[in-house]
């Protein structure tokens, strides 16, 4: 049972390890959900299975196990699980739902922010507003109940010749159409919860870019076109924030990647790349729901034994008696496989 | 002559329009406009789109000529746009955007990076010249 809880674990780890290629190996509206769905499921295996760890030591505890109605001693038996080891699952549960916590509530406000700063913006037309900036910028934010908004500063639009403004809007109203920003959330809430899986979230992130790009290409019928818009816009952004010749180095750049997919052909889907990303969601998700079960039936027994044992002893009416029995029969089945499996 | 191009989803003629007309420094008449958009929209459809947008109260419009020349409002809505646009562009510092809610066009550059965008929009700047005027080139 032990080994069976580290798999959701090798499972971060080697989505960690082939986050990269997979996404490179999938095309973008493919990788986007399929990265992001393996992060949650992965991210809510870990969590569960290092809750259920610290459960099954914190049960051991006379107070709680008085409180839940099963006899400590027979737990302790059953579990091989070290003390140490359950304690430091609970803690590292704690500070990952934590984390998750912080981000969620970062996220809320942000939205929050975002819509407040939209209702007093007039707009220009459905989702794109401009702002009087002469400093070139341009992105996308969702707005909680109104769709969302693309803003654009005029400096980025005076920028951009005709051909490539059009694919800059087109690329930012992909991102709202598409509710880009939805998987980036959910992926990076995954990573939140489960600092393993960063580098599938920095995946999805980069994958909704070139997602983005690809449709923009599709409206404005050139790629190239959108390398350019490209090329420009974080040319001239990246400018003034550059004193004296030096720049911060920065780790992740996503541009070069950008321009790379939209000057070749996209990938071929090839089914091997997203069925190993299918596969690691499915094999965390199987072995955290089959070690939640399992915990619950011994828990379930536990509670069964002792209030068999409590019956027992107060001598009470013979059919409740035999009616606990086939109980406990009905369910010592499936326990000894569990058993078997440590 | 066809309205828009199939690849123009809904919405996107009136969001290039408005685009060009921040974009420029003057008003711009429907013919101007029509020509800077530069796919071969038909006049009409590009009266249809302004004339819309000046209806929504998106764009403000003068006598010019015999007709109109638009361009985007100017006054106290632009002042507090500017500040509501300095809130929001807070939102993108380093450091505020940590939820990462902001989709951003462009991303942080590394040196090598730059080299192959500059040679990129060389590149394509040559192409054009060479199009437009194969004697200057």
């Amino acid at each position: 049972m032990i080994a069976l809880g580290l798999v959701p674990f090798a499972c971060s780890l080697l989505l960690a390890l082939t986050a990269t290629p997979l996404s490179r190996r999938l095309s973008p509206p493919v990788a986007a959900p399929l990265l992001t769905l393996t992060a949650l499921a992965t991210s809510l295996a870990t969590g569960l299975v290092l809750s259920l760890a610290g459960f099954m030591v914190l049960a051991r505890l006379p107070l709680v196990a008085a409180l839940g109605g099963w006899p400590d001693d027979r737990l302790r038996a059953w579990t091989q699980l070290p003390a140490a080891v359950g304690v430091a699952a609970a803690g590292l549960a704690a500070v990952l739902l934590a984390s998750a916590l912080v981000y969620l509530a970062r996220v809320g406000w942000d939205l929050t922010r975002a819509h407040r700063a939209c209702r007093q913006l007039p707009r220009a037309s459905d989702q794109l507003m401009i702002t009087p900036e002469e400093h070139p910028t341009a992105f996308t934010l969702p707005v909680p109940l109104r769709g969302g908004a693309i803003v654009v500063s005029t400096g980025m639009l005076r920028l951009l010749p005709a051909d490539e403004r059009r694919a800059l809007l087109a690329h930012e109203s992909a991102h709202l159409r598409r509710y880009h920003t939805g998987y980036v959330l959910l992926a990076s809430l995954a990573a939140a919860a489960n600092p393993l899986l960063r580098p599938a979230a920095r995946q999805v992130r980069l994958a909704v870019e070139l997602w983005a790009d690809q449709l923009a290409a599709r409206e404005v019928g050139d790629g190239l076109v959108v390398a350019r818009a490209l090329a420009r816009a974080s040319l001239a952004a990246s400018r003034p924030s550059q004193p004296g010749g030096f720049r911060l180095a920065v780790a992740e750049s996503d541009v070069s990647a950008r321009v790379h997919a939209l000057t070749t052909l996209p990938p071929r889907f090839r089914p091997w790349a997203a069925a190993s990303a299918l596969g690691l969601a499915v094999a965390s998700s199987a072995i955290a729901i089959t070690l939640t079960f399992a915990v619950h039936s011994r828990i379930e027994f536990a509670q069964l034994v002792s209030a068999r044992t409590v019956a027992a002893r107060q001598h009470s009416a013979s059919p409740e008696r035999s009616v606990v029995r086939v109980a406990a029969h009905h369910h010592s089945t499936p326990l000894r496989d569990h058993f078997s499996l440590r | 002559m066809a309205a828009a191009p199939p690849g123009r989803p809904r919405g996107a003629l009136e969001r290039d329009v408005l685009a060009c007309l921040a974009a420029a420094r003057r008003p711009l008449s429907p013919g101007e406009v029509r020509a800077e958009l530069g796919d071969q929209l038909a006049y009409t459809t590009v009266m249809t789109t302004l004339s819309r947008l000046h209806a929504k109260g998106a764009i403000s419009r003068q006598p010019a000529g015999r007709g109109y020349a638009y361009e985007l409002p100017d006054g106290p809505g632009a002042a507090q746009s500017s500040m509501t646009a300095h809130r929001m562009l807070r939102l993108l510092d380093a450091g505020e955007d940590r939820a990462g809610v902001l989709s951003r066009f462009v991303a942080d550059l590394r040196p090598e990076d730059e080299e192959l965008l500059t040679n990129l929009l060389a590149s394509a700047d040559r192409e054009a010249t060479q199009g437009e005027d194969p004697d200057q080139a």
